[in-house]
């Protein structure tokens, strides 16, 4: 073979980077649970809230946490290299991780991007320690794939602006602090155009969160409905108008989270997992449960795998690019088509068993929850759209609303 | 780990793509068809000349002495042209004479082969499902004289020697000897020979081989990883030329690009690659670690590739619509060569349940 070193061991950060994987290993290994000795649960009460909450300030005190951040600001400064071995160590720890994946995955970067000097020094340090809590607030049930398309108002009043509507699909919104928010402050030019950033604070009476009951049963989001919400300049974030592209890039940061986080499959749908369900159905010499095993197998390794490689291409300094959401991509079709032949494998155990009615076991829960990861951060067509254009370079789609003022554009009734 | 090439290893693909791309488009899959005159000489030369087909012998065999990964890249190049050359039969064969673990038949067979002068071919498959027999119905006498008819021989109308699997195990025949008849067949791809061989009593060489099971198991799954290979290679650029003509057409006064029903498979097929390159780069990667994690990476390869790339093929020729349908374009020579491709080592049945036996369910 080659005698050629690869560009990440030929690089001196190596040495840096070997190091910080030292450091992080040996932090997990002495406060963090392996994740398979705690009981993780997606719905989080409030007591789960707190002591994860607690968690992440021992791993934000120990330099793990807000790791690309800027110092100043109470980061830690560091690459997306070191980013991504933390993100690699840590999946094998109860780490906590819906708690701050919105606000340290996309509120705490779009501050630091484009936040004023007050709001960062305001805001960010106690965002990154966990001691406050940040929701994203974009979805409207008229705007989803179209978030453009937004109907919640804000109007200019005295020292600031006053704010009417209702949001959707809040992740935690009844924990959290603060929320970005995006809402229409020109309906008289086209959709882009009249989009304004704010943050807005989530304890005030005119705000009202209700939990949204999905097809799981339980309640992980929320409605949240803006009744004349008075909203400081001084929280408006970037120029007015031009939200559209903060929520862009925010959105952006979103999906860099969800398509590098992990490189292994463990879950109920994973193969190991799965394997042990068709052995308990009794199912593992029929032949079709066999070949969809096989395709399970074959899709997981595929998924794992690209996580590896563009993990290595980051590390070698190569620039992912558009491509990172072809990770995001396959991991959602992946998803889809692991639903479809779950029930190959499973027979009847997937949708009976001993027990109450709502106990669904942990294959039945990962299928009735599974629509979830084809829709988050954009439907498998937004980004099967997003391949195409960003990736391949095709043209995009025309546009009818495109130069339309927005209260001229059709919507749904 | 890494999944990444090196610096030698993307010389070798950069060097591969500039000889493919000068010496052998479809151009020679075409005029090879019409001459009905064996493979594409020419390029087969130029990859000699390159070392490229001796990237598994080793240097004391005046090979390049490289591994899997390498030979991977070999024949990816080759598929993106499609090239009609043994360069499969060879590559594979070098990996089965090192496999048998005999010293003397390396140290005879190995140097001629890299220099081009010798082309081995497997006489392994008997039946439609899967390339290695369990039990074959050929036989030999422990003198070493052959009978019976081996089917689906690659390149076997060009070999010297015919490396043939009986039922009790492995032989070497002069291809030209008495007793050996070889007769073409009709193949969907014009840019594969392939040959049924008739053995009546044909004098060979008694091939010992300790673990014989372990051989074919090892051969099989180095077959496995440098198909998948070659698949890969034809679908990347079945992708690629689509992709341009969807931005080179335009229709409704657009380019068909912009198209969702034109553009979703074209992402999904992208998505596509990118899945599978990580799973070959990992199955070429474990071969050359020697890891014992090796044959279920090599059937996952062919498992993935199996799968999709005479889809890749197929969506080739429909988004191409009327074009896609004639003579003159290529889209047919990748249909022929993903469908054929599909199932020269199995049915995707047995391999699908070779990679379940692998994973233990």
């Amino acid at each position: 073979m080659s005698e050629v070193p690869t560009l990440a061991e030929s690089d001196a950060t190596s040495a840096s980077l070997r190091e910080f994987e030292a450091r992080a290993r040996a932090f997990l290994e002495e406060h963090v649970p392996r994740r398979g000795d705690v009981v993780v649960t997606d719905t989080m009460g409030a007591d789960v809230v707190a002591a994860e909450q607690e968690l992440q300030k021992k791993i934000y005190d120990a330099g793990f946490a807000a790791i690309t951040q800027p110092k100043e600001h109470g980061g830690q400064g560091l690459g997306e290299a070191e980013s991504m071995i933390w993100g690699n160590l840590s999946a094998e720890y109860a780490v906590p991780r819906m708690l701050i994946a919105i606000s340290h995955g996309m509120c705490g970067p779009i501050i630091n991007l484009l936040g004023t000097p007050e709001q960062k020094a305001k805001y960010l340090p106690d965002l990154w320690r966990a001691d406050t809590l940040f929701a994203q607030i974009f979805s409207e049930p008229g705007a989803g794939s179209d978030v453009a398309g937004l109907q919640t108002r804000a109007e200019r009043v005295e020292g600031g602006w006053l704010m009417n509507g209702q949001k959707v699909w809040t992740s935690n919104a009844q924990y959290c602090d603060y929320g970005v928010i995006v809402a229409r402050t020109n309906p008289d030019v086209p959709k882009h155009q009249g989009i304004t950033m704010f943050i807005i604070d989530l304890r005030d009476p005119a705000v009202t969160i209700r939990p949204l009951r999905v097809a799981t049963g339980e309640r992980p989001f929320n409605e949240i409905f803006i009744d004349n919400l008075f909203i400081p300049d001084s929280d408006r974030i970037g120029e007015v108008d031009r939200g559209w592209d903060a929520a862009v890039a925010m959105l952006r940061f979103e999906r860099i989270s969800i398509g590098t986080s992990s490189t292994k499959s463990t879950g109920p749908q994973s193969f190991e997992k799965l394997a042990e369900v068709a052995e308990a159905a009794g199912l593992l010499q029929d032949p079709a449960a066999r070949a969809a095993l096989v395709e399970v197998y074959v899709m997981e390794q595929g998924t794992d795998l690209l996580a590896v490689r563009m993990r290595e291409e980051v590390e070698a300094g190569i620039e992912l690019g558009p491509r990172g959401s072809i990770a995001k991509l396959a991991g959602a079709s992946a998803n889809f088509r692991l639903n479809e032949i779950s029930s190959d494998i499973a027979g009847l155990s997937l949708v009976s068993w001993d027990g109450p009615g709502m106990a669904y076991p942990p294959l039945t829960k990962a299928f009735t929850g599974a629509p979830s990861s084809w829709t988050a951060g954009g439907t498998i067509e937004i980004q099967l759209g997003i391949v195409g254009e960003r990736v391949l370079g095709l043209e995009k789609d025309p546009s009818v609303d495109r130069g339309v003022p927005f209260r001229d554009i059709r919507r749904s009734a | 780990m890494t999944l990444l090439l090196n610096e030698d290893q993307r010389e070798l693909q950069r060097s591969l793509r500039a000889m493919f791309e000068k010496q052998s488009d479809s151009k020679r899959v075409r005029a090879v068809q019409e001459a009905a005159a064996g493979f594409d000489a020419e390029t087969w030369a130029a990859l000699v000349k390159l070392g490229a087909t001796t990237t598994l012998i080793p240097e004391e065999f005046d090979g390049l002495g490289l591994g899997l990964t390498e030979a991977s890249i070999v024949l990816e190049e080759a598929g993106r042209v499609i090239a009609p050359v043994p360069v499969y039969t060879t590559l594979l064969a070098s990996a089965a004479i090192r496999a048998t673990g005999d010293a003397a038949l390396q140290a005879e067979l190995l140097p001629r082969i890299a220099a081009g002068e010798t082309i081995v071919a497997l006489a392994f498959t008997e039946a439609a499902d899967a390339w290695i027999p369990v039990q074959p119905d050929v036989t030999s006498t422990a003198a070493g004289a052959v009978s019976g008819t081996k089917t689906f021989v690659r390149d076997g109308q060009f070999a010297d020697l015919l490396l043939v699997l009986t039922a009790s195990g492995l032989v070497l025949v002069d291809a030209n000897a008495e007793g050996v008849t070889r007769t073409p067949l009709g193949v969907l791809d014009a840019s594969l020979f392939a040959t049924r061989v008739d053995f009546a009593s044909a004098p060979g060489r008694v091939i010992a081989v300790d673990d014989l099971e372990g051989f074919l198991t090892e051969v099989d799954a180095t077959a496995s990883v440098l198909l998948a290979a070659h698949q890969y290679g034809a679908y990347t650029r079945a992708l690629e030329i689509t992709t341009q003509y969807a931005k080179d057409r335009f229709q409704f006064g657009r380019s068909i690009g912009s198209f969702q029903g034109v553009k979703f498979p074209l992402a999904n097929w992208a998505m596509e690659a990118e899945l599978a390159l990580g799973i070959l780069r990992q199955a070429t990667h474990l071969a050359d670690a020697g890891s014992d994690e090796f044959v279920r990476a090599a059937l996952t390869a062919q498992v993935k590739l199996q799968r999709i790339s005479a889809a890749g093929a197929a969506w080739m020729a429909r988004l191409h619509g009327g074009i896609g349908f004639t003579w003159e374009h290529d889209a047919h020579l990748f249909i022929k060569q993903a469908k054929t491709a599909q199932v020269l080592l199995g049915t995707p049945g047995n391999r699908s349940e070779r990679l379940a036996s692998a994973l233990g369910i």
